[in-house]
Parts: structure tokens; sequence; C-alpha cells
């Protein structure tokens, strides 16, 4: 059975509009006005227990209002979802027990207290035996690397060892799902490979299942198999990060060293970048021209020494895929 | 709200220890904080000697008695955590949401956190009242026998006090400032939880509208009972100390209910 389960889940915010000035202050009061935003428009999908699942779109897609109402903070206008069996916006609480979540900016650590005493403080709010506890926390401390500052109050933690806090304190009552709202925002090179490895483990170690977003190819890259891309809330794309790789942003940048100048190169289906004495680059799409092709038609007019073919960065295949109208993708979608 | 299993309880103890063992972080600040009191005490010190005389008595308190009372009420007043304006903010920006995916109830958890910092705050703010009321004034005679009735009175009173400042912060569910609203209860609590002076010393009309409030029953009464036992004041004001706590209570459900039924809708 699928642990998350969504139908048809949509949200629409209706926000009331004023007109600037005074005058618009007072229509706006006696005759408000309302203007509604589809922010999540009737999405489906199901993730199995175990997986590990990037949530993806650019700046209000609609991703964080899609974990708001898997999580039992928001209500939906429409549609149904289950979280482990449950609704999470009916039984809010009772599924606070089994899952877990990370808000980027919303901490659950006591500002002014050691990481420590929040953690055993969430202890006896999720009602984990005393012994459990303590063995928990071990194995967190060791899991994340915390030992070296759970006892430093959390206000004078670095933003990554905050990151860590916050997601241990979100596990220590071994959720089954856990949901991350950008885990890596705002966090340097090195502090997001260790947020990186430390969920990977997590999802590897424990079997917990991820559904986490982020605006970093990167974490989309090192850590997930799947991803599901929405744009204007909707779902482009879901498929698996390797699909994603090989298949999908079709162009193929070809870098070739001449063993001697060719000056009349002619490529009929490569757009050429860069032509020097020494080499040549070009831009072929593998969607309308096979690379084999134009090599033949490249070795029958130059002596070559080396050549290179540069897969895109994960980073310009999602800068691609959110440049495609909606819809477009949909074609591409395979799970 | 929900009723609390007993295994559930030692959640919310948990959290009053944790918020008093943060506020013991600021031990030093709230030592500073009662130089405020010492000063207000001085003052009245100083008034209650000249107009009281060694034999003068008001509402049936001499003058170490009216200082003692005062100490009392101040205390109460001064001790109240400023957890509600934190509330006002998280209902405000809906923050509120956040919280009610945690397996606690929302208002357990304030009230438990609020019971931790009073604590700290009652504890030195007492402290070093009685010191000074001692030096000034001498000591008070205390009734020892009938302290439970005192205690109990004074639990009551600040179970009425968190439920009257979480109301008020909850407004902010509906209004996009709470603190005029702080500042009128403040205000009222001055007058009608009569801090300087007892309201059963005030005039008919006044005294009318003090017994009608909440605020006589969580400054006055219990700080009266200290000074100056009487078992039917003490009914009386067990009497309006469980009223009010019901209806307060039932209050703060019902707005919290209809108030993050827009926050689940509307969002933060
Ligand atoms: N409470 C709200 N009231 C009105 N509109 C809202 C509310 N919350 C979100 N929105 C709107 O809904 C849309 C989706 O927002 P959401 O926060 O889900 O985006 P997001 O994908 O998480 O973006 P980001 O990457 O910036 O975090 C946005 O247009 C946003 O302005
Ligand atoms: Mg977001």
């Amino acid at each position: 059975m699928a642990v998350i389960d969504v139908n048809g889940l949509s949200k629409v915010f209706r926000a009331k509009t004023k007109e600037p000035g005074l005058r618009g202050s007072v229509r706006a009061l006696l005759r408000p006005t309302y203007t509604e935003l589809g922010a999540v428009k009737g999405i489906s999908f199901a993730v199995e227990a175990g997986e590990l699942l990037a949530f993806i779109g650019r700046n209000g897609a609609g991703k964080s209002t899609t974990i708001k109402m898997l999580t039992g903070i928001l209500n939906p206008t429409a549609g149904t979802a289950q979280v482990l069996g449950l609704v999470p916006w009916e039984s809010r609480r009772q599924l606070a027990y089994t899952i877990g979540s990370v808000f980027g900016q919303k901490s659950q650590l006591w500002y002014h207290l050691p990481a420590l005493d929040s953690f055993r403080l969430l202890g006896s709010i999720y009602e984990i035996p005393h012994r459990d506890l303590a063995k928990r926390l071990d194995a967190v401390v060791e899991l994340f690397e915390l030992a070296e500052f759970i006892k430093t109050p959390v206000r004078k933690l670095s933003l990554g060892q905050r990151m860590r806090c916050e997601i241990a304190a979100s596990i220590l009552h071994r959720p089954q799902v856990i949901f991350l709202d950008e885990p890596t925002i705002g966090l340097d090179v090195v502090a997001k490979l260790k947020i990186r490895e430390l969920i990977k483990r997590l999802n590897e170690e424990e079997n917990t299942t991820i559904f986490l977003t982020s605006h970093d190819a990167g974490d989309i890259e090192q850590l997930c198999k799947r991803v599901i891309v929405i744009n204007h809330g909707e779902i482009i794309l879901d498929t698996s990060t390797s699909y994603l790789r090989h298949n999908y942003l079709t162009t193929r940048i070809v870098n070739v060293k001449f063993a001697e100048p060719c000056p009349g190169l002619r490529l009929s289906n490569a757009e050429i970048l860069k032509h020097t004495e020494k080499g040549v680059k070009f831009r072929i799409n593998t969607r309308s021209t096979s690379i084999e092709d134009v090599l033949g038609e490249l070795f029958a007019q130059a002596d070559t020494a080396d050549i290179s073919v540069e897969e895109p960065a994960m980073e310009e295949v999602i800068r691609d895929i959110y440049r495609r109208p909606a819809g477009e993708g949909e074609q591409d979608a395979v799970s | 709200m929900q009723l609390v299993s007993g295994g559930a309880l030692r959640k919310y103890v948990r959290i009053a220890e944790i918020s008093f063992t943060n506020r013991v972080v600021y031990l030093a600040d709230h030592f500073a904080s009662s130089i405020f009191l010492i000063l207000i005490l001085f003052i009245f010190s100083q008034l209650w000697k000249t107009v009281l005389g060694p034999s003068g008595e008001i509402a049936g308190l001499d003058s170490t008695a009216m200082l003692w009372y005062m100490l009392f009420t101040e205390t109460i007043a001064l001790s109240i955590p400023r957890a509600h304006y934190l509330v006002s903010e998280e209902v405000k920006s809906g923050d509120v949401a956040y919280k009610l995916i945690r397996p606690y109830s929302y208002i357990l958890y304030y009230f438990a956190a609020y019971c931790g910092e009073f604590a700290v705050r009652a504890a030195t703010n007492l402290s070093v009242g009685a010191a000074f009321a001692y030096l000034t004034m001498g000591p008070l005679t205390v009734n020892w026998g009938k302290f439970g009735w005192v205690l109990l009175g004074f639990a009551l009173a600040t179970s009425i006090n968190f439920l009257v400042c979480f109301c008020v912060a909850l407004l902010a569910f509906w209004l996009e400032e709470t603190r005029p609203y702080f500042w009128i209860l403040n205000k009222m609590t001055f007058i009608f939880g009569g801090l300087l002076v007892p309201v059963e010393a005030y005039p008919e009309g006044l005294r009318r509208i003090s017994y009608l409030l909440p605020l006589r029953y969580s400054f006055s009464a219990p700080a009266r009972l200290v000074v100056d036992f009487d078992y039917s004041l003490l009914w009386q004001m067990l009497a309006g100390q469980l009223v009010w706590t019901v209806l307060l209570a039932a209050l703060a459900a019902v707005m919290f209910r209809k108030g993050v039924r827009r926050v689940h809708v509307h969002g933060g």
C-alpha cells in the first residue's frame, strides 16, 4: 500500500483585494472583493514506503502548499489525500505520531536552550518511553554527528548545525514518513553535502520515506531516485531521476580537438558554438539528430585528436523543464 | 480542546519544567525587574504609614497588612509571563497551524509554559518583595493552618489570569493588533483587580463592577486571604474562581476553534 496517496488535491486561496490609497482602503472595508488564486490544481500521485522523492518547482509553484496539506496544516479546497492511511487534515494529532516534518524557517527547537533539552522535551511530547528515548538519542546523535554541539544553546549554532538538529528533532519518534520543506536552503556547500548524506542514511538505514522540496539541483541529483515537478500548481513531470538525466534534456555539447586545423568545417545538424584552429565546440539535439550521424560528418571533414560529449547538468535539465509551457512535459512523463 | 489522559499529562509537566529552566537563564533580569516592585512598595510603605498611622485601617487592614497585601497583588501582576504576545504573533502569522500538527493541545501547551515561567518570576518577585516588606514594615502574621486554601486560591488565580491573557491574545485571529487590548486589560486589572487597595474598600459602584469581573478573584481576593484569612471571603473567592475558570476556558476553546478553522482554510 502507498504511504502517501494523493488524488485531485487542490487548494484555492482567496485573498482580499485592495486598491491603493485611502479610497481603496475604505472600499475594501465596506465592500470587500476577493481574488482567487489556485495554488495547487488537482494533483495526483502516490508514494511507496521507502521512497526518497524530490518535489520541485519554481517559487510559488505550490510545493509548500502541498506539503502543508499533506501534514494537516492546511485544509484543501478539493480532492483527497491519505498519509499512512489517515486523512491529514482530519487526524492531525494522530498522524503526528507517525510522520515528521521540517519547515525551513519554522524551528521546533527552544532557541535559548541546548538542543538536547529540546530533544528530551520532544521525547515526552511524543510519549517515547524513557529508556527508548535514551537509546534513540544516542543513535540519532551518532547518525547526525551532533555530539560536539548538542549542549550548546541553539541560538549559538550555525545554520547548518541547526538544520541537523531540526531534522534530528523531527525523527526522534521514528516517523515512517518525513516531509522536508527546503532542508538545504541557505546552507553552504559543505553543510549541504552533510545534510544530503544524512537524509540518505536516514532513508537507507531506517527505511524512512522522504518527501522533500528543494530548489537545489544537487539535492535532486545526489539524493533522490524520483522527482515530481510542479509548475503553477500542476504536476508537469513525475519520473525517475535517472530517466530525467538521460532522456529529458536532449541537447549534448560536443568538444572536438583537431589534429590539424579544419577551417572549412560544415555540420548540417549541429549548432557550432566555437570554432578555432585547435578545435570546435558544437551543440546537437539528440531528439532530431543522432550523435553518430554528426560525428560521421565530422570525421569525413576533419582529422580529430580528441572528442568529448558533455551531458547537461541537472540544473540545466530543470531549467529546461521550467521553461516549457505547462502540459508539454506530460508526454514525456513516465513513472 | 480535548481531554488529557494520565499518561499524556507528563508531557505538560515537562513543558512547564523546560519553560521554568528557560526562564532561569534570565534570572538576573528578573531580579532587576523586581527593583520596580521595591520602588512601589517603598512609596506605599511611606504613604500608608503617613495616612493610616499606627492604628488606622482600610477595609480592616492596618498599614503593615496593606503593604503585604500589595506585595501579593503586585507579585501576581508583575509575574504574568509575556508569552501571550507570542501567542498573538503566532496567531497573526498563522504559525499556530504548525503547532497543531504536534501531538499536544495548543492551549495546554501554553498553560504549562505559562505556569513554568510564572513560577520563576513569582519566586524572584516574592523573595525580593518580602525581604523589603519585612525590613520596612515588619513581619506578616500568616495563618499557616489555612495556607493550603490560600495556595489553592493562588493556583486558580493563575489559571484565570492565563485564560484572560490567552483570550485577549486570540483576538489576533480577527484583529490586526492586540496590544491596545492588553493595555486596556492592564488598566482594568489595576482598578478592578484591586492592586493597591482591596476592592472591599471601593465605593459601592466600583465594588459592584469588580465583583462581576474575574480580576477581583485573581488578584485582590487571594492576596487578601494571605494577610487576613476569612472563611466567607474564601468561599466567595473559590466560587468566583471556579465559575470564571470554567467560563473563560469555554470561551478560549470556542475562540480557538473558530479562529483555527480560518487558519486551516486561509493559510498563514
Ligand atoms: N496563505 C496564503 N494566502 C494566499 N495565497 C497564498 C498563501 N500561501 C501561498 N499562497 C500562494 O500560493 C502559491 C503557492 O505558494 P507555495 O508557498 O506553495 O509555493 P512554493 O512552491 O512553496 O514556493 P517557494 O519555492 O517560493 O517556497 C503562491 O502563488 C503563493 O503566493
Ligand atoms: Mg515553499
